[in-house]
Order: structure tokens, then sequence, then C-alpha cells
């Protein structure tokens, strides 16, 4: 019996393996359009409760020989393993295996004979417990970390870094000298007449002096990335020797500014550094250069044209280097620039399936930017990339590269950043002698990540010492109090428990109370069809819903439209995406409740058959209290977790950045110090995704923690269920990219352009990943779905709009 | 130590599969080698994958075979092309630059495939109107479009066309302003383009040059009633069907307060530097003259801009100036064409052959681009002339020299023209 229960498993969760493989088959032919993909999504399917199946006949059987119905049971999944060819195999042989392995008798014996009673511990004080040492180091983590960050950021603290604000009055001042005829003075609010600013950051390396000047360059990220997402070009530039300076474009960051025309803000600031007699003396004035990613990359080259003057000396800008940005109106403006260029453009840029046409391919605007040049106009018909075309010391220089790598972790990658270092280096005599691909960047953004996990660990942990006192004990003595009467949780830590129906009824008596229901295969097919179809649906509908954000708010796809109404336009779409997947999942939850409870009742009145009611799962919604103010009580206690874990959180972020100049972050997760724009549009986005934060709570806590699985087991379903429907946006688009050049989700409805939020998804996909782990973590710690929910919801949402872009015009 | 030895595994086991899964993405690419062949001549040889495309060469000039009735279509990889006809096979979808899509399904074992230029004939519009397929931004999409055209067609009937017999093309530009403005110039047939912005958006981003790729561009104009904003209108050429068109759209469409003036080429004194101030062109000599003038107007409110009051008060000047002349002996008639005799509008068509009826009137106002082809009214000469902000026409419609000297006065004169703007 040992070895064929043991094939047996090992079939079902081959069977498993194959049911995640067949569905990402079935994603990759749904993106190349090819109608083949509903074979393998059937294939999926039978793989899956054909598994199901499998291990029910294993439960239940009591010795090698099946009985009869269960004989045949095991012989349609033998044959139904068919799509699963390891699976096939094995079940064939644990098929024809017919006689007893005593292994495992011994094995049970030596089992039983380990297990002794848990000796009952007493209380810790507050100081010795698990929650509080785990955030003391937490903290320790974070101050460590935080610090490395500034180490590498700093460079070894040879380089001061700071912040300022630009304002109206700073450019007024300063604009005695016009640039090359033109005026630049941040104008009023055009609706409320109201003055705006640009936050900035600087970098000055302690060699750049009054006596030696350094060259300087001007940063700007792109569209929903704010300045630290450009630090690594900061740091690096700046280790170099150069000044650095890195704005929040219009709308994001602490940028007030809400218009992004223009240079998108960072024109002023040239301006400002330019005229500016007493403040950067260290700045060498003949020597600026800008750089800037995506929409950034459109605004230096704006800067650069704008700031051209009739000759590469009265250029104010000597070098710029633009990042993924070919739109042909930025190409237009290449032949005004009077400065050495440079232009990158991934190879895997998902933005390049727009532009294929002959004004707008990328190889036709790489020829205009090697062609159009003022002083020296060329006749190329070919690029070569990464070949160096003009003279560098008549700013006639141009290079083209496409660096191996895709639009969003273009600024990440080691090649482009050395690119662009060493386009620098040559362009404005930085004269280091560091290799381009000499880079410590990583160093910070390893740290950031770093602090970004002790955060949330920290609050976890505060929330763990937190419940040991007794103010906010009650929230789970009150839920003690009432599960005494229950059984014991069947997921409690300490491993894998057998259920064992208990039936709280007495035979020809209205049922009345809920109990644990075993597992049928009945149930696991509920269970695991509610999981796909929640998955499938969340996969499917986040692009139609994401168009129809565009259609639907105010901000449109317009940067134009500054409105109190729904101004984060990118997060509009999560918005959509989270109030139905969330209101799904919570139709489905009580749905499949109501129905499983539903059947028990109709067998009970219609065959007499006991019934088996689960309406426990509910237990864990419910905040306890001994009476009615009880209650308030604990929901207002709830509420105060929430807030604490919330304002905790951030005071950690604001912490972190007032003495190390760091916020908490890794690539495209980030939590920043927030302002007031940022808080006022996450008050009209928490109350709606809420709907999905407490959906994915209810769901965790209630339903996959309560199918007696291991603690890690059920983490990770969680987290895989949460977030794999948006993995497969990615598989499905990326399938589709890869093999045709164009990705499944470009465009959408009436022609809108989605693909930048399929680029969302990749932080999306992490954050669904956790939210379950942290949702379970915190219930466990309070015994109720809502602190967690609330809470991340409210540290997520503001994560996620302090990194996206908000129209909304509060200054 | 089991579980986290099994968890390290996993975690290796992803990440080999990760890096795999991305030099696999490489592999996915293929390469096609792409032979450009003109007339059977050889062009050169290119390579194109998901990624790049490839930039060939244009056919010169020379290379099409009859230059006045045949144009250069694109590729195509389909040898027998000429067989099947131009519109019949598969073609690039661009002109210079071929993509990997425009060759993928013709990719034999060798992965090389040949493409040939294609020549068609060069097609003839009666009138293209180019509207702007990003409908979050233009408000325009198919069904909005299907409206415009089921009035345009109804219009174009009332005004004695007949569309379903004229070749006109109602035609989609999708995509950002910068493309689509190119698209437009290089197609160069286009007579009116709805639904893009204002002159500045045209020409910094749209590359177009004002009073050279766009003659007129009118604001407020809402083909969707319910967008969010009033979208433009602009004019490519005076065209007596474009003028005709156009001018309906911006009565039609126009939203509250009317079309408004965004761009107008007549007012654009950057495109030619300002006349020196010349003398006022002397009034031609009266030798003999017709003792009866007769002064038409077309009074079709909505579309000319004419009213009975404007005529009221033009009687009035024009008599002050017959008086100032001592032109006395002349009998001043003013002729209005509003209605027919069963309280119908009359058409231009039916205007004109109710002037050339009566064979008598010396100027006609108020008529449009159209007057000579629809109308089918002879004319002398014609001039633009503005009528409560639109653009009509004056027409001198024979040699008198009574009638060239009044037509002459009604051009000069700003008080005349005030009466009428």
């Amino acid at each position: 019996m040992y070895l064929k229960s043991k094939l047996m498993k090992a079939a079902s969760v081959l069977c498993y393996v194959f049911t995640a493989l067949w569905f990402v088959v079935t994603a990759s032919f749904f993106a190349l359009s090819n109608n083949l993909y509903w074979m393998f999504l059937i294939f999926a399917l039978i793989s899956l409760y054909d598994g199901f199946v499998i291990t029910s006949v294993r439960e239940k059987m009591q010795s090698a020989t099946l009985e009869k119905r269960e004989d045949i049971k095991f012989l349609v999944c033998w044959i139904l393993s068919i799509v699963c060819p390891p699976a096939f195999v094995l079940c064939g042989i644990a098929y024809f295996r017919k006689t007893e392995d005593e292994a495992v008798v011994i094995r049970k014996a030596e089992a039983e004979a380990e297990e002794t009673p848990a000796p009952v511990k007493a209380k810790k004080r507050f100081y010795k417990t698990k929650s509080f040492i785990t955030m003391c180091v937490a903290f320790g983590m974070i101050i460590i970390s935080s610090f490395t960050a500034m180490c590498f950021e700093t460079s070894g603290f040879s380089v001061k870094v700071s912040d300022f604000t630009l304002t109206r009055e700073m450019t007024q001042k300063y604009n005695e000298g016009k640039i090359n005829g033109k005026e630049y003075i941040i104008p009023l609010d055009s609706e409320t007449q109201k003055e705006t600013s640009y936050s900035v950051t600087m970098y000055v390396p302690d060699t750049a002096t009054e006596e030696n000047p350094a060259p300087t360059v001007f940063v700007l990220p792109g569209f929903t990335r704010t300045k630290a997402t450009m630090s690594q070009y900061c740091m690096e530039l700046s280790r170099r020797g150069a000044v650095v300076f890195c704005s929040d474009p219009g709308a994001q960051g602490g940028t007030t500014e809400n218009s992004t025309k223009g240079a998108n803000g960072v024109e002023y600031l040239v301006q400002y550094v330019y005229n500016n007699t007493d403040d950067f003396k260290f700045c060498d004035k003949t020597r600026f250069g800008a750089v800037g990613h995506s929409a950034g990359g459109g605004n230096v080259c704006t800067l650069a044209s704008d700031m051209a003057g009739a000759s590469y000396e009265e250029s104010v800008i000597k070098g710029v280097y633009i990042s993924g940005y070919i739109k042909t109106s930025s190409a237009n403006k290449y032949k005004n620039l009077t400065c050495n260029a440079a232009l990158s453009y991934a190879y895997y840029d998902e933005g390049a399936f727009r532009y294929q046409s002959d004004s707008e391919a990328f190889e036709v605007i790489g020829l205009r930017f090697i062609n159009e040049v003022k002083e020296n106009p060329g006749t190329h018909t070919a690029v070569a990339y990464d070949y160096g075309y003009g003279d560098m010391s008549k700013g006639t220089y141009r290079v083209i590269h496409r660096e191996m790598v895709n639009h969003c972790f273009e600024m990440y990658d080691k090649v482009s950043i050395a690119n662009t270092i060493d386009f620098f280096n040559a362009a404005l005599n930085m004269d280091s002698k560091l290799d381009g691909h000499n880079q410590i960047w990583f160093g910070k953004e390893f740290s950031n990540g770093i602090a970004l996990a002790a955060a949330f660990t920290f609050v976890i942990a505060l929330i763990g010492v937190l419940m040991d006192i007794p103010f906010f004990a009650t929230l789970k003595a009150g839920k003690k109090k009432e599960e005494e009467s229950l059984p014991e949780e069947p997921n409690a830590e300490g491993g894998e428990k057998a259920l064992e129906p208990v039936m709280a009824t007495v035979e020809g008596v209205k049922p009345v109370k809920a109990v644990a229901a075993p597992k049928t295969v009945a149930h696991k097919v509920i269970f695991w069809s509610c999981m796909l179809l929640t998955a499938i649906i969340a996969c499917l509908d986040y692009i139609p819903l994401a168009n129809l954000s565009i259609e639907i708010f105010p901000t449109s796809n317009l940067a134009s439209v500054f409105t109190f109404t729904f101004p984060a336009r990118m997060v509009n779409a999560i918005l959509l995406w989270a109030a139905i997947n969330g209101t799904i999942g919570l139709v489905l939850f009580f749905g499949t409740t109501a129905l499983e409870n539903l059947y028990e009742y109709v067998m009970f009145k219609w065959k007499g058959r006991t019934p088996v009611y689960d309406w426990s799962k509910f237990e864990a919604i419910k905040i306890s209290g001994e009476n009615k103010k009880g209650v308030l009580f604990n929901v207002l206690k709830s509420l105060l977790l929430a807030v604490i874990m919330f304002g905790v959180f951030y005071f950690l972020v604001q912490l972190s950045y007032w003495i190390f100049h760091q916020d908490f972050r890794f690539m495209l997760i980030s939590a920043a110090p927030l302002n007031a724009r940022m808080f006022v549009t996450a008050l009209e986005y928490i109350p709606i995704i809420f709907i999905f934060y407490i959906s994915n709570s209810i769901r965790v806590n209630c339903s996959i923690a309560r199918e007696g699985w291991k603690e890690w087991k059920v983490l990770v379903v969680s987290a895989l269920a949460n977030s794999l429907g948006l993995a497969f946006i990615l598989v499905i688009n990326y399938v589709c990219y890869f093999a045709t050049g164009t990705p499944y989700y470009g465009y959408w409805g009436n022609n809108n352009e989605i693909w930048l939020f399929v680029n969302m998804v990749f932080g999306l996909v992490v954050m669904m990943f956790i939210l379950p782990i942290f949702n379970r973590l915190i219930y466990k710690k309070t015994g109720n779905v809502w602190v967690g929910a609330i809470a991340w919801c409210a540290i997520f949402i503001m994560m996620t709009i302090s990194a996206s872009v908000s129209y909304i015009p509060m200054y | 130590m089991k579980k986290i030895l099994t968890a390290v595994l996993l975690v290796l086991v992803m990440c080999v599969s990760a890096l795999a899964g991305c030099t696999l993405v490489k592999g996915l690419e293929k390469d096609v080698q792409i032979v450009v062949e003109v007339n059977g001549e050889y062009r050169g040889l290119y390579t194109v994958n998901a990624f790049n495309n490839a930039i060939v060469p244009l056919p010169e000039e020379k290379d099409n075979p009859d230059p006045k009735n045949l144009m250069f279509y694109g590729w195509t990889p389909e040898a027998d092309w000429q067989e099947k006809g131009a519109a019949n096979v598969h073609l690039s979808a661009n002109k210079s630059v071929v993509r990997y899509d425009d060759v993928k399904d013709f990719v034999g074992d060798s992965a090389k495939v040949t493409i040939y230029a294609v020549y068609g004939e060069i097609p003839v519009y009666d009138l293209v109107v180019a509207w702007y397929n990003k409908p979050a931004t233009s408000g325009l999409d198919e069904s909005v479009i299907g409206g415009f055209k089921d009035n345009l067609y109804a219009y174009l009937t009332s005004k004695s066309y007949t569309p379903a017999e004229m070749e006109i093309d109602i035609r989609s530009y999708a995509g950002n302003v910068g493309p689509t403005c190119e698209a437009i110039k290089n197609d160069n047939n286009v007579d009116i383009m709805l639904g893009w912005k204002d002159m500045t958006n045209l020409r910094d981003t749209g590359g177009m040059k004002p009073g050279v790729d766009f003659l007129y561009n009118y604001g407020n104009i809402w083909v969707k009633p319910d967008f969010k904003e009033g979208r433009y209108a602009a004019k490519l050429n005076e065209k007596d069907l474009t003028n005709l068109v156009y001018d309906w759209i911006l009565e039609e469409y126009a939203g509250e307060g009317g079309a408004t003036v965004d761009y107008d080429y007549t007012k654009d004194e950057s495109l030619t530097p300002a006349p020196e101030p010349e003398e006022p062109t002397p009034a031609p000599e009266l030798g003999e003259y017709d003792k009866k003038l007769v002064v038409g107007g077309y009074i079709v409110d909505s579309t000319t801009g004419l009213t009975e009051t404007m005529m009221k008060n033009f009687e009035a000047k024009i008599k002050e100036y017959l008086t100032a002349e001592n032109l006395t002996d002349v009998e001043l008639v003013i002729r209005l064409y509003a209605n027919d005799a069963e309280g119908n509008k009359l058409t231009v068509a039916k205007v004109g052959e109710m002037v050339n009826a009566a064979a008598d009137v010396d100027i006609l106002i108020g008529m449009g681009g159209n007057i000579t082809s629809t109308g089918k009214i002879a004319t002398v000469k014609l001039e633009s002339y503005t009528i409560a902000t639109k653009s009509r026409k004056l027409a001198q419609l024979n040699e008198d020299s009574l009638a060239a000297k009044v037509f002459a006065w009604m051009l000069a004169t700003d008080e005349v023209k005030a009466i009428f703007a």
C-alpha cells in the first residue's frame, strides 16, 4: 500500500504540474491567436481534475486492492492522465500494484511514538516575544540598509545629495539673462493663478568647486516615474565628477505643477542654474548635458532644441541623451540641435509596434537622427549602432544605441547606463577614468529593497506586539470566547490534520452550528474551479478595464485634463480591475458557501441525510465583542490598528528620508515620502479598491486557509491564486511580442494605446503576490480579516499613487 | 532542513528557467533576407526580423512604366502580381519601410524572399475627407463617421449631386498627430481634415505648413455632439466641391456660437511679405452701359450667411453710390434667390437655372465655390467675399461696364464689405 499510495501521490502532483504547464501553453497559443488554445485549456482542466480524483481515491484507500467503485474511478483517472504522460506511467504502475507494503506500518508506529504532547508555554515578557524581537531586527535592518543605500548614493560620502524646490520666484529672480532670446519663468497655474513648483534633487561631488567647476547633467524621468527612479544615472554620473540635477516631471512625485508641456519643467531648472550667479559656482556652465528616459527623453530633446542657439558655442546644452523616445514630434527637433546627441531605443521596446510606418519606424527616425544635423547634414542610408558619427568638438556627434532590454527596464540596464555615462564622459569632457560598466547603483537598489522588506516586516511584527497589549487583545479575546465552542481551525500551525466531520446537529432536529466539512472531490472541484475562474477573469478583464478607464474617466489618456475626479490616470485601470474582481471574489465566496450549504439542506430535507453545514468560515469576518458596545470598540480598535500600521510604515519612510535621504524601493515598487497631492488622490481610490483587498483577505483566511493545508502551502496557494492571473497577462503579451514583434495588448477598443498598462503589471504582480501573505500574517495576529485589508489597501494604494501621475489641480 | 533545501532548489530551478527563457527569446527571432526587385532588376538585399525593419530605396521615376496613369503602390512578395493585378496582391504596409510582418507568410525554407515593386492606376477622387481615427482624442469612430457620411450624402443629393456615383473617399487616419499628418501629406489628395486640432498642433506636431499643406482651419466643430470638446476641420484646397462640403461642415457641425476661425491663409501675413501699399485701382472707365443693373443675392441663411436685411442695406448703399456717380438713370433691381414657389429653399443648381433663364443678372452675391460647377453659371470675374464670417463668392456675370464698375466698387469699399461682414 505504501508504494501504491506514493505512486498515486506522485501522479497527482505531476498532474498539477502539467496543469500549470498546459495553462502556459494555452496562454501562448491564445497570444498567437491560434485556436488550438482550446485544446490545451481542456488538457489543463483534465490534468487538474484528474489530480483531484487520484488524490481522493488515494485518501480513501484502505488497502492495496481498491474497492470496485474506487478501482473504476482510478482506471478512468489512469486513462485521462494520458494528457500528463509521466502521471500516466505512474498510474499504470500503481493500478497493477496489488500487494501490501509493510513499511508504512512501521513508519506509522515510529511516527506515533515520536508524538509527544507539547509543553504548556508560560507567557513571555513583551521584549522577549518573537514579534518584538522581529520588530527590533527589522528596524535595525531599515537603519542599516538605508545607511548602506546612502553610502552608495553618495559614493562613499564623496557626493553631497540634497533636495530643493524650484519655485516661480526663484526662476524670476535669476532671469536677467534670457537664454538664446527666450525667457523661462514658471507660469502661474492657468486656472487657479496660483504658483506651482518643481521638486529637484541635486548631486554635488566634492571635486566640484568654484575653482574647479564640474560638468552638469540634468536628468528627467519618464511618464509615471519619479526622480528617484533615475537615481542610478545620478549616482553614476556624480561619482564620475559631474554635478547632477534630477527633477520630478509635472503631476508626478513632489512637483506641484501639473502641466507637462514644453520640456516638462527641466527648462526652468536649467535656466535657474545657468543664470544663477550666487549658488551654482561649482557648475561649469559651458558643459551642460541632459538625459531623459521615455517621455523624459522627448523632454530633454525639446530642451536641447529650445536652448540650441545658432551654433554649438551658443547652445546651452552641449550633450543630450535621448533614451526610449522616437516620436516624430521629437524627431522634428533633431534639425535644431546644435549639440552632441545620443539616441537609444531598447531592442525589445514594447512601444515600437506603434512606429512601423514610412515616417516613424525606428530605422527612419534613426536615419533622421544621424542625417538631420544642423551644421553637418548627412546623407547616410543606413544606421550603424554604437558607432559615433560626426565631430564631438563641433557638436555634430551623433550615436545610436539599441540595448537588448525592454522599455520599462531600460533605465535599470547596465549597458544602457554605461552608454549614457560614456557619452557624457566624452561630450562634457568629464575626464573620468572609471569605465562606464563600473557601476554601483544596484547596491543602492538592493539596500532600498531590503529596507522595503524590513519596513513591511516591522509593521507586521508591530501588530504582534500591539496585540499583546490588553487594549488590543480584546480583539482576539472576543473571538476566542466565541470560538471556544467550535473545533480548532484545521490549518493551525504545526501541520496538516485529518479533517473529521463534526456533527453539531441532532438527527431530526433543525441543524444549528457550522462545522468544517470534509474535503470531498466535489469540494475540491468547486474550490479549484473558483480559483481558476477568478484567475482567468483577472487575466482577461484587466486590459478591457484599462481601456474602459480611458473611455469613462475625465483624465482619459490626456495629460491636459486636470480634475479632482479620479485624477490618477494610470491607477484608474487598477481601480476598475480591483472593484470588479474584488466583487467577483466576494460573490464567489459567499455564493459557493451558500450553494454548498443549500445542497446540504436539500439533502437533509429530501433524503434525511445529516447535513454538514459550514457557516463557521464566516466567523473570521465578524468582529466580536462581549456586547454591542464591545463590538463597536473592537471595530474602532481594528481601524486604529490599520491606521497605526499605515502611519508607522510611512513614518519609517519619512524617517529614512530625513536621516538618510532614502525611500524604500526596488525598481518599479516603491514607497516614497508623501505629500498632500498623493494623500488627497489616495483618499479617492482607497474606498473603492478596498473591495478587492477585503475580498482577498476573506478568501485567504476564510477559504484557502481552511483547506486543512500546512501554513506554507496556504501562503503559496494564496499568493499564486492572487497573482497568476496577472502574470498570465505578461505571458500572453510577451509570447505574442517575441513571436511577432507586436505585443498582444498594444491597442485596444477605439484604438486606445494600452501597452503602458501592461508595463504596470510588472509591479502589480509582485504586490499581488505578497498581498495575501501579508493579509494572512496580520489575520493570524489579530484574528480579524479587516485590519490587514484596510492597512495594506492604504499602504499599497499610496505606494502606487506616489509612483504614478495624478492630474489633480490642487495647487 | 528538507523544506529549506526544497525551497532553495525551487528558486534555483525558477532562476534557471527564467534565464533559459531569456536566451530562448533570441531564438524566437527569425531573420528573413529580402531581395528587392524593380521591373526585374535587382535593387538590394536586406534583413528583417520581428524587431528590425528594412529601409528599402523607393523606385525611381524612370522605373514607372506609365507615369501619367500609374503610380507605385508598394511592395509585394508575390511574383505573379502582374497577372493577379495590383489590387489583388498582398502589399507591404509602407513604401520605404519593409517589415517582417509584410513578408513572414511568404518565407520559404531558405528564409529568403523577393519583393517586387507594384504599379497600379492612379486613383481619382471627387472628394476625400480625412478623419482622425483616435476616438479618445477626436471623438470620431466608425459609427460617428457613418452618421457623418449619411448626412454628407444627403446634403450632396440636396445639392443635385449623385454621391453614389461619385468617387468620394471618407478616409480614416489612425495614430498620433505627427504620423497621420505625414500620411496625409504623402497621400496628397485629401481635401478636408476632420477631427484634428488647432493650427499650432498641425504645424508643430504634425509638421504641416499653414497656407501650404492646409488653407483653413476652423474650430468648435462637433461631429460627435456629446464629445468632451469641440475639434477642428481643416480645408486643404479651394476646389468647388471642397468649398461646398467644408462650408456645410462648418454650418452643420458648428457648436454654440458657430465655427471659430483658427487659421485662414488669406489673413496670414507670414505667408508672403506684406505688399507695398498700392494705389487703389481706378474704377473702370464707364463707356456704353446697360441702364438696368441687376444684382442677385443667394439667400439661404444657414448656408450663405446672406440675409434680406443685408441686401436692403446694400440697396440703400448702392443707390447712394449711383447718385454720387451721377448714374441716376440706372434702374436698380435687387433680386433675391431664396425660396421657390412652394417655399422650398433654392439649391445652387436651381439658382443657376433661374439666373441663366433670366439672362439679365449682372452681379451675383452669396454663391459658393460651386457657382460654376453645380450652378453652371458663367462668370466674368469671381472673387471670394466674406459674408457673415463665411467665405462666399461675389461674381460678375457679364462684360457690361456698369456691372464692372459696381463689381470693383463692391470689392474695394470697406463700407460695403461691412454691410455683409
